[in-house]
């Protein structure tokens, strides 16, 4: 073997070291966290995010920032992040959300290998009926409303109380309106 | 940044300063800084082939070849939303050759454009920049982006990436250090005058960019540009310009993939350039060339990403096409290769490839060569 060889190999390792322990901090930060050990302040809870999961190429960055361009492009305000293969959308203060557009950038990409799978929406605010006897999420500050569904083994919180929910948006796929399929309903904050 | 024997020491310290630099930043994030989460992302693609005869012959008696052709570890570091960092190292042929595949900073100026600086990937054809071996049916790239189009190529520079349309039109325009002339050849063209980043000259400097659009129902086209000199201040050579110009288009829509590409390359002042070099280069290169792909198992599996794609492709390619008065043009250079195979994806990260190629030069030489192998990326 010659010394330019066992040096790259040696630099091989070295690499896939440094990708091993990339790994490890966010188990190793849980830890801390569990311990109480953790003195990092929790960062302000943003007014919504929109968590949009894909399939296809998201990993070389050619790809990453054109997955980045288009949810930022389409985001009107919204900051977004890359994470592996799901882009969130984060808004800090309250807005009108555009939610349609945003799903529809990249629903309706025109990559040959990226497509959109699901998306999961975040945000505070109440439940009531509306006018016309569906239940609605309202927001809270902006008064926007989606339709959402709430079923077992979830509990509907009483009309008026402020909440945190997290739901599955459904609807995308066709061209009627966005509903909310609640999946976890908390205390807001 | 192409570091092969003898200069393992600087590969090896190029990547164990990138590998480094990601246990520490690792490190930091496991001491429980939450800002840091999610920060990274780690990505790679690799291929392993075997080719019969060995490439880069048209000797029928040359022996068989194994190689692990490519292995590419590359990751992304998020300092805030709008900045970012991102790197690759391509560890070719069983880790011999170190490359650094790009290196680059990226600050979104607005939510569509954003600067990108640091060694980048020329926006040269569709190749170029995404050259992940399960999106290309056959074993071996097309030899038109090898031998028309330096793929891969990059050069250090600056410029911006954008998008426009709702994110249907795209466009990279950077200013890059220019090409070296004393490394073009009759049989590689401009190939050898790559400069990687490697203290590169950068006496003249280059244009490119590239504009694509997506247009509904699967068809894409795109087009690519570069002008810039190519002396580098060398004695002797003169002012020698290099301009490329490159149109593709490939249309997608269930189980068809058609892909077609055509480029040409002028060199100015090519007779200089023979006499310094010692062998005639090319006033101007061309090459073209065609793919239809059709997938077997398209509306036939439950499993969405599983494929088997059969494909032909035809590419013909001069890299000595046209010679200034005085130097005699190589026949050698043209080349004609017909290609057949199919590649097997179980998911759509992993193929499973073969292929034949038949080769014919300019003199009628012929070749027939096998190629099997396997591909991957993450």
């Amino acid at each position: 073997m010659t010394r330019a060889k066992t040096s790259s190999i040696a630099a091989t390792f070295v690499i896939a070291a440094g990708v091993l322990l990339a790994g490890t901090p966010a188990r190793a930060a849980g830890a801390a966290s569990a311990s109480g050990k953790s003195t990092i302040a929790a960062a302000p809870t943003p007014f919504a995010k929109v968590y949009l999961a894909l399939r296809g190429c998201t990993s070389c960055a050619h790809c990453r920032t054109t997955i980045r361009q288009m949810a930022k492009g389409s985001a009107k305000g919204g900051d977004a992040r890359l994470n592996g293969d799901q882009v969130e959308v984060s808004y800090a203060k309250p807005r009108v959300l555009p939610l349609r557009d945003v799903i529809k950038t990249l629903a309706e990409n025109r990559l040959h290998d990226l497509s959109l799978v699901d998306v999961l929406f975040e945000a505070s605010g109440s439940f009531a009926k509306g006018a016309d006897g569906t239940l609605r999420f309202t927001l809270a500050e902006t008064g926007q409303e989606f339709p959402v569904a709430v079923s077992a083994p979830l509990e509907r919180p009483a009309d008026g109380r402020r909440v945190r929910l997290v739901a599955v948006v459904d609807g995308w796929r066709g061209k009627g309106g966005l509903t909310l399929v609640a999946r976890e309903v908390r205390p807001a904050i | 940044m192409r570091l092969v024997s003898p200069l393992p020491i600087r590969a090896v310290t190029i990547t164990a300063a990138l590998a480094l630099s990601l246990v520490a930043a690792a490190t930091a994030r496991a001491e429980g800084d939450p800002a840091t989460e999610r920060r990274y992302s780690i990505h790679g693609y690799g291929e392993i082939h075997y080719n019969n005869p060995e490439t880069g012959t048209m000797d029928k008696k040359a022996p068989a070849m194994v190689d692990v052709h490519r292995l590419v570890l590359g990751w992304e570091y998020e300092f805030t939303s709008s900045i970012r960092m991102s790197a690759e190292v391509d560890y070719e042929h069983s880790a011999s050759e170190i490359e650094l595949e790009y290196a680059h900073i990226e600050y979104d100026l607005a939510p569509t454009v954003s600067l990108r600086a640091g060694s980048l990937l020329m926006p040269v054809g569709p190749l170029n920049e995404f050259h992940e071996p399960p999106t290309y049916h056959s074993v071996e790239r097309p030899y038109l982006e090898a031998s028309v189009i330096p793929t891969t190529w990059q050069e250090i520079g600056v410029g911006l990436v954008g998008r426009a349309s709702n994110g249907a039109l795209g466009y990279r325009a950077y200013v890059v250090s220019g090409l070296d002339a004393t490394g073009f050849s009759t049989g590689s063209g401009i190939r050898e005058g790559r400069q990687h980043g490697v203290e590169a000259k950068a006496e003249d400097l280059a244009l490119v960019g590239r504009l694509e659009y997506a247009a509904k129902g699967g068809l894409s086209i795109g087009g690519s540009g570069y002008v810039g000199g190519a002396d580098q201040g060398t004695p002797g050579l003169g002012s020698v310009g290099v301009s490329i110009a490159e149109g593709d288009a490939r249309f997608r829509r269930g189980a068809l993939d058609l892909r077609g590409e055509v480029a040409t390359v002028s060199i100015g002042n090519s007779d200089s350039v023979s006499a310094v070099v010692g062998e005639p280069v090319a006033s101007r290169i061309w090459g073209l060339y065609g793919e239809a792909a059709f997938d077997l198992l398209h509306g036939k599996t439950q499993m969405p990403d599983r494929a088997l794609w059969l494909f032909a492709r035809f590419e013909r390619f001069d890299t000595n096409a046209d010679t200034e008065i005085g130097v005699t043009k190589d026949p050698l250079a043209e080349r004609t290769i017909v290609t057949g195979g199919i590649a097997y994806h179980p998911v759509r990260e992993v193929a499973f490839k073969a292929d034949l190629e038949h080769w014919k030069d300019g003199v009628d030489q012929e070749l027939n060569r096998l190629n099997v192998g396997v591909a991957f990326q993450f």
